[in-house]
């Protein structure tokens, strides 16, 4: 009798053990993975935005030539003179979407969906506008990446 | 009850060295990513400082062989890599050009003989005037205007030495004194004088021997003053006058200035 009692409590012990073990396994497994996919979205964040920006911040666009034309565009007929030529170029180390074209706020827009610059290229864009001798035309660029070059130039 | 403790411990312990395992790789990385982000801010801020020391100054301009002929002097402490030209001529209607160049001046260094050996040839006309600008690889520009003193009336003065004279003939001098007074970075190029016939009351007259001393000023920067000077004889008897005017070769018609000279 008294071995058949010293046998059972030690079984409870052994199974109370082993349930013990297998609730701090999975509660410690299921902690230690939760933990690891908040790690990974948020290294996955860091690694997002950093990228982003630094792309953001080598991004390095020149407006290098604004000329105004008033007859004869580079002979572009579809355009209806006079008219202002911008020529862009990418001065940086990556390749940058040129999205929007602005003059002077709102009078000239022009967006593009696929304008794309490569590092050491350039992009012509030419748009019609009245412009006025002597009168300052703020020039805005936009990229895709929200990178905005702003540049003010006077009619001859 | 040993091997029990130990063994809680040893779970534990491996639970431990997990969390410890991904924290430490966390830091890590995201150390990783700052630095990174550091050196691409540190690289920019670096950019933009050089692209502030980048200064060259104009030197000179002339058209040499019908071509354009310009000399910058590096006045920073950085290399500079003038990679292109753009070129305006302002006379004609919407012609303009872009050029390579792809030349380094060091710094303290002129580079010299812009324009004479470009693909294709760029001819140039003294009497047209053009809108040059020299660009760099760091995105800067040297922009200019170069021209024929026809472009805007320019500031000038006669002055001749005797004014009076009371004798019937005499040696005159003329100096006559033309200022770039355009705006900065406007050159003028071949600026050429020409002295009117005097116009005499009387029997008077007023004759160039020798000049003009120089024959032309081949540039002339904005705020500098050309001065071309003649020797001449008149002659006349009492109350005679002389009116003489200097004006530019391809200048404004109205654009001259004038003096009288008489005898007491």
């Amino acid at each position: 009798m008294k071995r058949m009692i010293q046998t059972q409590r030690g079984l409870s012990t052994v199974v109370a053990t082993a349930l013990m073990l297998s609730a701090v396994a999975v509660l410690g497994t299921t902690l230690v993975l939760w933990s690891n996919s908040n790690l990974r979205s948020y290294e996955t964040s860091l690694s997002t935005t950093s990228s982003s920006n630094i792309n953001r911040f080598n991004e390095f666009l020149v407006v290098e030539n604004v000329f105004f034309c008033t007859t004869n565009c580079h002979g572009n007929v579809a355009l209806n003179p006079p008219g202002i030529n911008i020529t862009l170029a990418n001065y940086g180390n990556i390749g940058l979407n040129v999205t929007q074209i602005k003059v002077n706020d709102t009078r000239l827009v022009k967006t593009f969906t696929n304008a794309p610059l490569l590092p050491g290229k350039e992009f012509f864009w030419e748009g019609h506008l009245n412009w006025k001798s002597g009168k300052l035309q703020n020039i805005t660029i936009t990229t895709g990446r929200g990178s905005i070059f702003m540049v003010g130039v006077t009619g001859p | 009850m040993r091997s029990r403790r130990g063994l809680s411990t040893v779970v534990g312990m491996v639970f431990a060295l997990i969390a410890l395992a991904t924290s430490i790789g966390y830091i890590t990385y995201s150390m990783n990513t700052l630095d990174q982000y550091n050196k691409s801010v540190i690289a920019k801020n670096q950019q933009t400082i050089d692209n502030g020391k980048e200064t060259m100054q104009l030197y000179s301009v002339t058209i040499t062989n019908n071509k354009f002929n310009i000399a910058v002097t590096n006045t920073g402490y950085l290399p500079i890599n003038i990679t292109r030209m753009w070129i305006q001529n302002t006379t004609a209607t919407d012609w303009t050009n872009y050029y390579s160049i792809n030349k380094l001046v060091a710094p303290g260094a002129n580079l010299i003989n812009i324009g004479q050996i470009t693909s294709p040839a760029v001819y140039a006309n003294p009497a047209y005037g053009y809108n040059i600008k020299l660009i760099t690889s760091r995105g800067n520009s040297l922009q200019f205007n170069m021209g024929s003193p026809g472009t805007k009336p320019l500031f000038m003065q006669l002055a001749i030495s005797p004014l009076q004279t009371n004798f019937a003939s005499v040696n005159e001098t003329l100096l006559y004194q033309v200022t770039n007074n355009l705006t900065s970075n406007n050159l003028l190029t071949n600026i050429k004088p020409i002295l009117s016939s005097a116009i005499c009351t009387g029997g008077a007259t007023l004759t160039p021997t020798i000049g003009p001393l120089p024959a032309q000023y081949p540039t002339l920067p904005s705020g500098s003053t050309a001065i071309f000077k003649w020797y001449l004889t008149f002659s006349g008897s009492t109350t005679n006058k002389c009116y003489i005017t200097a004006s530019l070769q391809n200048g404004i018609a109205s654009n001259f200035a004038y003096e009288t000279v008489w005898v007491k």
